[in-house]
């Protein structure tokens, strides 16, 4: 079977049970989803890596292995921040409710991937302009940048929907979700500028030119301007908890528009893009 | 004036006027993504342009060219945020310069007592009155991978540990980077220059703009996968320059570098008489520092990221009273959790000690 499709089922068993714990909080809850979780990377990395083997290049040249990328990169950084804040990560219902979320957005990335046609999902050789170790680091840097605001985006919605309200199991130790969203930001802040890094020495490459005010490369830059405009409004008074929250998941918003919305705005108003995701 | 200035200078140095400036640089730069850009090439491809305008937008069309909509990106009002942003990011690093540099090169023993009482992690116990308490503390704190200083007074002895002190230039490090990268678009605007050739079989041309080099199209391959399909397109050519000719191959993500040129393949049309190639010679002298400004971003991010700062102040009293006191950057996640444990482990060391 599929191993790109056990992954994809696999996700969603994980974000069930994430929701039971969301409605009758469990310790057993705080485990299960996460060890369901990582099942689920471990298929979609073993999918990708196969898909790679089998195309003779990374998968990561159009929009369906993007995709797939982007939502591995959103169930890593997950996991990754599972292990790495063992000790002050949130537990119970919050933990619950921040995985439900994250992985409901790592599903939406996936839902896109396999609502992609037959033809994007079929592999093909490779064309002359994506033969470049750069479109790689470009591409599998921006998927993990992606990731990260994916990420702090989950963290951040149910601090969003619990407003101003305390969470309901702070626990003397465990760090506030607040300081978890900023600290996601700043992580995938780095990944963002060096794709948009490698994608300029990419286009040097390519085209001779390092920036060209493609419609891509406006939003990549709108993204990441975006982000930089959250890690300056965290030092602002008035700007950390819930409103940096909402920031955070526009960003996502953002994020999404840039990947998957920018095809329909080009066809829309009939822009021309070098760019073929 | 000075009055003015200084003010000036105060209000784009501050973090919310910068947020201000982004916010709306993300609004022009999505309004301007809306409308096809002229990218400045020949003038017959402008007038096929300027038609291929009033077809799409009508009426529309002479409105929005005086509003700039297709010269968005170079026009006064994006540029002139742009200059706005440099000189807020410019003046918000001179402001902070000093008092980064202080914190990161000359740090006091002692901090004021005040500030020991009202730190984000504290912990205080008496310990038995020992002469190698203060060993302990700094023992701890190093092992824990701080540097330690301290100072005796009157009062007790005062430790103070950092951990990652340098990481608070790495946001000096990104602002400067960040007008590095300003520097360079303003570079390659100002210098850099870009030529289109379109060679025949045999035929040879100057780069221009001055250059002595000219370039001859000696041939043009298709690379073909075994399903027959293009894997990549190449060009033979021949480079003159008044000592000498040589020859050189271009490809696609393969530009032929010459002096001060660099040489792009950009497509080819089938002749009679063969296949001509497409050319672009480019002379940027900007690429280099948007480079080096993008590295030392990356190296800035990086280092904040990932080595967030930590201090640790100990003040200890001549009674054995020992006073905690722990800071740390916000992206320190766990500090508070290394904090506990290392007040846990000087109070169980002071309790059994002799």
């Amino acid at each position: 079977m599929n191993l790109l499709l056990i992954g994809y089922l696999l996700l969603w068993t994980a974000l069930a049970v994430n929701f039971a714990g969301v409605f009758r909080p469990a310790r057993w809850l705080d485990l299960v989803p996460v060890i369901v979780a990582t099942a689920a990377w471990a298929a979609l990395t073993v999918g990708l890596v196969a898909r790679g083997l089998s195309a003779g290049h990374w998968p990561l040249t159009n929009r369906y292995e993007f995709a797939l990328c982007f939502a591995w990169a959103i169930l890593g950084i997950y996991l990754l921040q599972k292990v790495r804040w063992r000790g002050v990560n949130a537990v119970g219902q919050l933990a619950s409710a921040e995985g439900a979320a994250i992985l409901a957005l790592a599903l939406l990335v996936a839902n896109y991937a396999l609502t992609r046609p037959a033809d994007e999902r079929a592999i093909y050789p490779l064309l002359p302009a994506l033969r470049s170790v750069w479109l790689q680091i470009h591409v599998l840097s921006a998927a993990i940048g992606y990731g990260a605001c994916g990420v702090a985006a989950g963290l951040a919605l149910p601090r969003v929907l619990r407003g101003s309200k305390p969470a309901a199991d702070a626990e003397p130790g465990i760090e506030s979700a607040d300081r978890r969203i900023e600290r996601t930001v700043a992580w995938g802040f780095p990944w963002l500028t060096l794709s948009i890094l490698t994608g300029a020495v990419w286009a040097q490459e390519a085209w001779g030119r390092y920036w060209g005010w493609d419609p891509k490369e406006s939003w990549a830059l709108i993204t990441w301007l975006w982000y930089l405009l959250v890690l300056h409004l965290r030092s602002v008074r008035g700007w950390r908890g819930i409103r940096l929250a909402v920031l955070v998941v526009v960003g996502f918003v953002v994020v999404l528009f840039a990947f998957a919305g920018l095809p329909w705005l080009i066809r829309t108003v009939r822009l021309t893009s070098l760019h073929g995701f | 004036m000075t009055d003015v200035v200084r003010r000036a200078w105060r209000w784009l140095a501050r973090t919310d006027v910068a947020a201000l400036l982004l916010a709306l640089a993300i609004v022009l730069m999505a309004a301007g993504s809306l409308f096809p850009q002229w990218t400045g090439a020949a003038v017959a491809d402008k007038t096929r342009w300027e038609a291929l305008i009033r077809d799409r937008y009508g009426g529309l069309a002479g409105l929005l060219t005086t509003l700039d909509a297709f010269r968005f990106f170079q026009s006064p009002l994006f540029v002139g945020l742009l200059v706005v942003l440099a000189l807020a990011t410019l003046l918000c690093a001179l402001n902070r310069w000093p008092a980064l540099w202080r914190g990161a090169w000359r740090r006091p023993e002692r901090p004021p007592d005040a500030l020991l009482d009202s730190a984000p992690h504290i912990a205080c116990f008496t310990a038995p009155p020992s002469a190698d308490l203060p060993d302990r503390v700094r023992r701890c704190l190093r092992d824990r991978g701080f540097r330690v200083i301290s100072e005796s007074s009157g009062n007790g002895v005062y430790l103070r540990g950092d951990r990652n002190s340098l990481a608070r230039m790495a946001s000096l490090v990104d602002h400067l980077a960040v007008l590095l990268l300003f520097v360079s678009a303003v570079t390659s605007a100002a210098l850099g220059w870009r030529t289109e050739l379109t060679l025949a079989p045999g035929q040879a041309a100057l780069v221009g703009h001055g250059s002595p080099l000219s370039v001859r199209n000696d041939g043009f391959t298709i690379l073909r996968y075994p399903d027959g399909s293009p894997a990549n397109y190449e060009a033979q050519l021949g480079v003159a320059d008044p000592t000498r000719t040589i020859s050189g191959r271009v490809a696609v993500n393969r530009p032929l570098a010459l002096p001060g040129v660099h040489v792009y393949l950009l497509g080819y049309q089938p002749t009679a008489a063969g296949d001509a190639v497409t050319l672009l010679a480019v002379h940027d002298p900007g690429y280099g520092l948007v480079i080096a400004g993008g590295l030392l971003l990356l190296l800035g991010l990086s280092v904040a990221v990932g080595f967030p700062h930590c201090s640790v102040h100990a003040r200890i009293a001549a009674d054995g009273a020992l006073r905690l006191a722990g800071f740390a950057d916000r992206g320190a996640i766990g500090f508070g959790h290394e904090f506990a444990g290392l007040a846990a482990e000087l109070h169980k060391a002071s309790v059994s000690s002799p």
